[in-house]
């Protein structure tokens, strides 16, 4: 059990950190909201109906959209585009999908390799590419629901502050929509190229996103 | 590799039910 958990830590922790933060995103977003509805004359609502409704959902979903959008980004982007002397990039002469061998696919394909890889035709075409789709399909899965949720929830308020209700299509055009989202957007953007950027000249002894702490700023593509 | 088989389809799964969970949220109009 103990060298269960110290060889699976990185997924197993980082998930019991999600599931500590959600829990706390429930209590403070119910406490927030309450809030507001008794500064607007309205009975407070209960945890299980805070967890029940838009709002905690668009909040929720919101967030998972971009950073879907920022992996799916990162691992299509990083194809092609480079950067001098980081430890995110590859190597300057490497941009682009890379030879089949080096890629070890086709006829370099080893004994070992995953099934589809040597099972050829459309079925390697889609591994090859497997960790992107995911990611972008689980952008465009995520950015969807939170439209859906944010649409109920600004209706929701539309209707308390007795205007008209909107159309999900209408609601898409909105600038609240578009709020939400690009605020998201804009902080994935940033992390990311300071992550590239600021691993060119700072190292982090150990860990596999940093260069080794002796490797010299010029070098590309080393991972410690 | 089962227990790691096993981590990959939990992460999944908790993807897949919130996607679902929260979208039936703004649909129902809750």
């Amino acid at each position: 059990m103990r060298r269960f958990l110290h060889e699976n830590s990185l997924s197993l922790g980082f998930g019991a950190i999600f599931v500590l933060t959600l829990v706390g995103q429930a209590f403070a977003g119910v406490s927030d909201f309450n809030d507001q509805r008794v500064s607007d004359g309205l009975d407070p609502i209960s945890l299980a109906t805070f967890l029940t409704s838009s709002s905690f959902a668009v909040d929720v979903m919101e967030n998972w959209q971009s950073e879907y959008l920022q992996f799916f980004l990162y691992i299509f982007g990083t194809v092609w585009l480079v950067q001098r002397g980081s430890a995110e990039s590859k190597k300057l002469a490497e941009a682009g999908p890379e030879s089949d061998e080096k890629q070890r696919v086709g006829p370099h394909a080893k004994r070992d390799s995953p099934s589809w890889v040597k099972a050829g035709g459309w079925r390697t075409t889609v591994f090859s590419r497997s960790l992107g789709l995911l990611m972008g399909a689980l952008f465009l899965l995520t950015w969807a629901s939170s439209s859906v949720a944010g649409w109920a929830a600004f209706n929701g308020e539309q209707l308390r502050s007795h205007e008209d209700p909107v159309s999900w299509i209408g609601y898409l055009g909105h600038a609240e929509f578009w709020n939400r989202t690009l605020q998201n957007w804009q902080s994935e953007m940033l992390a990311v190229g300071s992550m590239a950027i600021f691993t060119v000249y700072l190292r982090q002894r150990g860990s596999p996103e940093s260069k080794p702490v002796g490797a010299p700023h010029a070098v590309t593509g080393q991972t410690g | 590799m089962k227990g790691v088989r096993a981590i990959f389809v939990l992460y999944l799964a908790v993807l897949i039910v919130g996607i679902v969970y929260f979208t039936a949220l703004g649909w129902l109009g809750r």
